[in-house]
């Protein structure tokens, strides 16, 4: 496929923080990619990486952490390269996030409207009556009830699904070529979970954004994501188009996560859990991370770290069973 | 933050670590330098002030008429036999002994450095009688607040409110001045007005862990109240209140020697650090500055290594509270 | 947002009503009666006349059954004749009617009021002065100092902020007071400790001739006492600023921001210092009542003679009427304080609920 075609290549990022306790290897050696108007999932346990990954993308690591290694090209520039000017301007610009708790996301102290309206006036030099117009314009698309009146509440007053329209209405804004969804719907109520996957998907069809979807619920991967990568202690073990993925997992961490999932009308005696525990990222075992909980486990595999393997079908494994 | 997420999830806990949770406290503690450096000076003052005045070759209240306002280093020899009354009996200093004013003297001719000695007990025993009796008066008010709740907790809260809404300072100075008290009292009034931080912090903690399991679990095997409040309860609980209590040894201390200063709080012939600063003058501090540096400078160094061991505490007990 | 508002005043009465009757009981039962113990000093002139007796006992309503005392202190006894206690009739107002009796030593026979009316404004200044100083310093030094956590600067201010902390105010008055007079001694520019006012002109190097009672002469016997002053409020303030701003920008909301490309400088002074600030509205309003309480021992230090001088005094010389009207006023401002304090909080941060 064109080269023109690829929105965001990362190739080797390494990101690690440097924390009293020592160095935390929290991304070790990423690579993957995103076409335009592509849905990648990325999945793993809670503290894989997952969100730093989203984090490193945009530069907002904080005081500790650092990408030491590896360039993220998006649009075929460097992130990484780019001065903290540049970077402000990509971001809720080009590349634009939504997270977790949408609640805690809205700054209290100011009307749902005024913050909306801001990212306008940074990237578009919107103001006044045009802002305000689009602001409602956004409001309307995300399908919160009655935007006028809304746009004048502050987020106390709404409900954590209300709010998570906003924070997308707010992603939206500015037309962005990427969006990353961080566990958009873990806060959420089942209902209104569903309720905002429908809409994502929506407007997928309507801005033809790219996504990375960042989730532990391989539910929500499989309504949304086209391809999906499979994260572990900060490195990617999978990646494989959705249907296969889920027809034939090929990592026994994956399968492990797949057996572990319940399927709604799929009644199962028992569901599987993975043993052990995640290692820690302060100091990663050599070898392959997920040896110590693996029912394959060969010699090799504590000794040597095994590389991404291509498979057919456009699929990726790390694991010395293939 | 993506870096605590990481931490604390990806950080497997070794064994030590569930078995022996005050190692950890204490190496944390050790690793705020400040607070451990304060735990030295402290012990060293506190030792000084203890023990210091048996070694001392003057009294309390001994003056060397003749030698008024003498400077630190000032020489003196005994125009006659001293005796000093200590544990081990009278111990006699000779006539004609030489002896130094190491800090200099007061202006009735006492030495400092043995006044100070004497002002540091009474002083210290003041910030921390004051500090254990109201933590412990607002540990029970706030576990009984916290576990029983209702009307117990209402009266509770609401009277420590209206104590909230008395003007400290000023009202200190009122009963002092009608009561005129004697050092213990002067604690109990003390601790009268400050044990409410205490209470407060308590009874947030108790709400709490009120509904965790292991309470109920307690209750289902018939575990009284009171077993319940002060085995299960309080011991997990109490992290908070002690820091919150070495950080209150400070503004005790502090309070303390401001009342004595200004005349309402250790009455002479005892002396308090404040006391000794009482009557500090423009002619004094000219002059004879060091009888107003020494005292103040004992009260800032104790106060300030409270402060920082409290700060150690902090650290040291809660891990997630950043400084 | 009416209803909030009146029940909060409501209570806030309740309150006053209450620490009035605490204050009253301090000086009505104290032992030996108001003045009474002061009949046997030898010094007639540290002697209260029968007449000055009298006239505290009315004042407390001592003169009447017990039932009677703290209402008459209260609203006075014009109107006992309503309630059918005609032989207690007097001319006495009450507080309420702004009769807070007559101070007997202090400034003999002027109304208290009229006393610390006087006093008002030299403690405003101070008081006044220090606030706005530890404000326009304390806020962008604990902001900076939490934007740039970790940092030498940070380590610096912490540190002092800490030192501030553990000083004892009047002894650091102490200090900078024979700081001063060593300058003074060795003929170099210094700042004249002690009243609030010169009473003759006097010679400053550099400034030359400074003219008693002019501003500039204000300005030299404020300059110590409010540097004591603002030293402890700005170790204090700087360090709740910090800490405020530090739990702020963790969180989710200020990613956010960053996220939606909003400028850093924008992030810090827009998004997280309005949150930032919200609870430093305790801490300004609590300002007020320490006009009262703050000054006592700088005042007294630097013989600073205004409101918490005449305090000390009225207490050192047992003058009750006058230290009474001082409680009495700081009490009924810490309780305004806190009443102003949470309807701040009600417009100031809209996530209050006024319900």
């Amino acid at each position: 496929m064109a080269q023109s075609d690829v929105l965001l290549k990362l190739k080797g990022v390494k990101t690690y923080f440097f924390t009293d306790e020592g160095t935390v290897h929290a991304v070790d050696g990423l690579d993957f990619q995103v076409r335009r108007g592509e849905t990648l999932g990325i999945v793993g346990e809670s503290g894989c990486g997952k969100s730093v990954t989203s984090m490193s993308i945009l530069r907002l690591l904080g005081k500790t952490g650092k990408v030491i290694e590896g360039e993220i090209m998006f649009d075929g520039e460097n992130l990484l390269d780019l001065s903290e000017e540049e970077m402000r301007k990509i971001r809720g610009n080009r590349i634009s996030m939504i997270f977790q708790q949408p609640t805690t996301c809205l700054n209290p102290v100011f009307r749902i409207g005024e913050q909306i309206i801001e990212a306008l006036q940074i990237h578009q030099g919107l103001s006044g009556e045009e802002a305000n117009k689009r602001t409602i314009e956004l409001l309307t698309l995300v399908g919160l009830p009655d935007p006028v009146r809304r746009m004048r509440s502050f987020p106390h007053e709404i409900s954590g699904g209300q709010a998570q329209r906003v924070m997308i209405a707010m992603a939206l804004a500015c037309n962005p070529e990427l969006l990353i969804a961080d566990e958009p719907t873990t806060a959420l109520d089942v209902t209104i979970q569903a309720q905002i996957l429908d809409l994502m998907r929506e407007l997928r069809e309507k801005v033809n954004t790219a996504i990375i979807l960042i989730t532990h619920d391989l539910g929500v991967v499989a309504e949304m994501a086209e391809n999906v990568m499979v994260m572990y202690a900060g490195k990617a073990v999978e990646y494989a188009p959705v249907h296969a993925l889920f027809e034939a997992p090929k990592h026994p961490y994956t399968q492990g996560l797949i057996a572990s999932t319940p399927v709604l009308g799929n009644v199962r005696d028992e569901l599987e859990t993975i043993p052990g525990q995640v290692p820690s990222l302060l100091n990663p075992p050599a070898g392959c991370r997920f040896a110590s909980r693996c029912a394959h486990k060969m010699d090799q595999c504590t000794q040597e770290e095994p590389p991404l393997i291509k498979l057919e079908g456009d699929r990726l494994v790390r694991c010395w069973l293939y | 933050m993506a870096v605590s997420t990481t931490q604390v999830e990806a950080h497997e806990p070794k064994k030590e670590e569930y078995e022996r949770p005050w190692l950890e406290v204490l190496k944390r503690f050790t690793r705020h330098r400040f607070a451990v450096g304060s735990v030295v000076v402290l012990s060293l003052m506190i030792l000084a002030v203890t023990f210091g005045p048996l070694f001392m070759p003057f009294g309390e209240t001994d003056s060397a008429v003749t030698k008024k306002d003498q400077p630190p280093g000032t020489e003196y020899t005994l125009p006659k036999d001293l005796y000093y009354n200590s544990i081990g009996g009278e111990v006699r200093t000779p006539k004609g002994t030489t002896l130094t004013f190491w800090l200099g003297s007061d202006n009735i001719g006492r030495d400092l450095l043995t006044r100070l000695l004497y002002a540091g007990r009474v002083s210290l025993y003041i910030a921390v009688a004051v500090t254990l009796l109201s933590e412990l008066i607002g540990i029970i008010v706030g576990v009984m607040s916290g576990y029983f709740g209702g009307l117990v907790d209402a009266f509770a809260m609401r009277f420590v409110d209206f104590l909230n809404t008395l003007p400290l300072l000023p009202i200190l100075l009122i009963i002092s001045t009608i009561l005129e008290p004697t050092i213990n009292l002067l604690i109990l009034i003390l601790v009268f007005f400050s044990w409410t931080g205490g209470a407060r912090l308590m009874r947030g903690q108790i709400l709490s862990l009120r509904e965790q399991e292991y309470v109920s679990a307690s209750r289902a095997l018939g575990a009284s109240n009171l077993r319940i409040m002060f085995r299960h309860l309080v011991p997990n609980a109490l992290a908070p209140n002690i820091v919150n209590a070495s950080l209150a040894l400070s503004g005790v201390m502090i309070t303390e020697a401001a009342l004595s200063f200004l005349g309402f709080g250790v009455k002479l012939p005892a002396a308090s650090w404040g006391n000794m600063l009482k009557g500090v003058n423009t002619t004094i501090l000219e002059k004879y500055t060091w009888q107003a540096f020494f005292p103040g400078l004992a009260i800032f160094i104790c106060s300030l290594c409270f402060n920082f061991i409290g700060d150690g505490l902090r650290d040291a007990l809660d891990p997630r509270a950043k400084r | 947002m009416t209803v909030y508002l009146i029940r909060r005043l409501f209570q806030a009465i309740l309150v006053l009503i209450l620490s009035s009757a605490v204050i009253y009981s301090l000086f009505a039962l104290a032992p030996g009666g108001p003045l009474e113990e002061l009949t046997q000093v030898t010094d007639p002139k540290n002697r209260p006349s029968p007449e000055d007796i009298q006239r505290q006992i009315k004042l407390l309503g001592a003169d009447k059954p017990w039932f009677l005392w703290y209402p008459t202190w209260l609203a006075g006894d014009t109107w006992m004749d309503k309630i059918g206690f005609e032989e207690y009739q007097g001319e006495r107002k009450g507080i309420l009617r702004w009769d807070w009796g007559t101070s007997w030593k202090f400034q003999r026979n002027k109304p208290v009021l009229e006393i610390i009316g006087d006093k008002l404004p030299d403690t405003l200044w101070l008081m006044i002065s220090s606030t706005i100083i530890s404000l326009v310093l304390g806020i962008p030094l604990g902001v900076f100092s939490a934007v740039r956590q970790y940092s030498f600067f940070d380590y610096v201010l912490t540190t002092f902020s800490f030192i501030g902390l553990s000083l004892p105010a009047f002894w650091f008055g102490l200090l900078i007071i024979a700081v001063s007079l060593w300058f003074k001694r060795n003929g170099w520019f210094y700042f004249p400790a002690g009243d609030i006012l010169a009473l003759r002109n006097y010679e400053v190097p550099i400034l030359g001739t400074v003219v008693a009672g002019s501003l500039l002469d204000r300005v030299m016997h404020l300059v110590m006492p409010v540097t004591v002053l603002s030293m402890l409020n700005l170790a204090n303030w700087s360090r709740f600023m910090r800490a405020s701003m530090l739990e702020v920008l963790s969180q989710d909301y200020v990613r956010t921001a960053r996220a939606k490309g909003v400028k850093e400088r924008v992030v810090i002074y827009k998004h997280a210092f309005r949150n930032a600030l919200i609870p430093l509205i305790t801490i300004i309003v609590f300002a007020i009542p320490g006009v009262f309480g703050g000054a006592l021992f700088t005042e007294t230090v630097f013989n600073y003679k205004a409101l918490g001088f005449t305090f000390i005094s009225a207490l050192n010389l047992k003058d009750y009427p006058l230290a009474m009207a001082f409680l009495l006023i700081s009490s009924i401002l810490l309780v305004f304080a806190t009443l102003l304090a949470d309807v701040l909080y009600t417009i100031v941060d809209p996530r209050i609920r006024l319900d």
